[in-house]
């Protein structure tokens, strides 16, 4: 199990960060092409983008979806590794773990949607 | 501006280096150095640093094996509790000043010392396998359930208000009052951070307290702070460093003490 979590993490974690890297990189390119640069030059600059407006043209264009979903990805590493653990468990016939994992599952689930 | 975002890159990776080599996780760290330093509001401060957090716990299990020596079902059992506590902190964190929440923190700061403290003290057991067999023993039976529970709630809720991992109060619970072997202990914490990190995450995420241009350079920096971290664990005098970091600790809790009661 150890090995297969370590390869789910460098699996999510490369894409997340070359998503997150790419995006913010075309966050400052588009600024400065439209001579918007007040708007990044003051940190905290501008807040990730929600997730119903991921697919807005304005937000894909200038480099947040990306940004923005990479973060997403990120943030649901621990999660994806929670239902790695539920899958195995459950092919396992380890139905006690399992059921304690996928309460976990559903509380984790509860973050996402109050988020 | 690109040289702010090297400079959070910068603070990411000493944050993710530290973390990975002290079992401290960088919120600690990462707290106080964007609020004092880039002058962040917490509250995007905080945000911030839960994503470094899971960074951070990604960095190392990409290198390392993770979950070695950890208990998983103790974990998760307890990582219930410690989740719904972190919805809940994360939920809370909306309603307090940067004020209150600075001044909170400068306690975490102090108890983080504190327990860094502790392990200084702790005298390092000779190197021989039966020492390391019994810091991973599995012959024993977690006690005091509804204690650990309960205190897996509270560090859940101060991950969430504060950005921080929770570990300082996780390892001693399971340690001290669960009979839980301390490597044991060690390992199930370090597997169980990052999961109370993503609950706080996505909710700060949905309040729009996380913002990119911050959040991106030092989440990167974590991450390879971490696994750089992670690969000189074997090659550092921990303790030496622990002592030094005390220090650092103690002066970081008066100024965000300061911080919190001048609303400077």
């Amino acid at each position: 199990m150890a090995l297969t979590v370590r390869r789910l993490a460098r699996v999510v974690a490369v894409p997340a960060f070359a998503a997150m890297l790419g995006g913010l990189i075309l966050m400052l390119v588009t600024d400065l092409a439209l001579d918007e640069a007040a708007r990044m030059n003051a940190l905290p600059g501008p807040a990730a983008v929600s997730v119903v407006h991921l697919t807005h043209p304005a937000a894909i264009a200038s480099g947040q979806s990306a940004v923005s979903l990479g973060l997403l990805a990120l943030a649901a590493l621990p999660a994806m590794t929670v239902l790695f653990i539920l899958v195995r468990h459950l092919i396992s016939g380890r139905w006690v773990d399992a059921g304690v994992t996928a309460a976990l599952l559903a509380v984790l689930t509860l973050s996402v949607l109050i988020g | 501006m690109l040289w702010t975002l090297m400079a959070l890159a910068a603070v990411g990776f000493g944050a993710g280096v530290l973390g990975a080599l002290l079992g401290l996780g960088g919120g600690v760290l990462l707290v106080p150095a964007l609020t004092l330093i880039f002058k962040l509001p917490i509250r995007v401060a905080v945000g911030v640093s839960l994503i470094g957090v899971i960074a951070t716990s990604a960095g190392v299990s990409s290198v390392s094996r993770p979950g070695r020596g950890a208990d998983f079902g103790l974990a998760l059992r307890l990582e219930i509790a410690s989740t719904i506590g972190a919805i809940l902190g994360s939920l809370l964190a909306g309603y307090l000043s940067g004020q209150a929440l600075a001044i909170l923190f400068a306690g975490i700061v102090l108890a983080t010392a504190y327990y860094t403290y502790q392990k200084t003290r702790r005298k390092p057991g000779p190197a021989s396998d039966a020492a390391v067999e019994a810091l991973f023993r599995t012959d024993y039976q977690p006690v005091h359930w509804p204690t650990g529970l309960g205190m897996m709630s509270v560090a859940g809720a101060l991950s969430g208000l504060t950005g921080t991992g929770g570990g300082f109060i996780k390892v001693p619970v399971m340690y001290s009052i669960m009979n839980v072997p301390l490597g044991v202990a060690t390992a199930s914490s370090n597997f169980m951070v990052g999961i109370t990190a993503a609950a706080s995450a996505f909710v700060y995420y949905g309040r729009g307290d996380v913002y990119p241009l911050v959040a991106v350079p030092t989440a990167i920096g974590v991450f390879l702070g971490a696994i750089t971290g992670a690969r000189l664990a074997s090659h550092v005098r921990a303790d030496r460093l622990r002592i030094a970091l005390i220090g650092v600790l103690i002066l970081v809790a008066v100024q965000m003490l300061w911080k919190g009661i001048t609303g400077t």
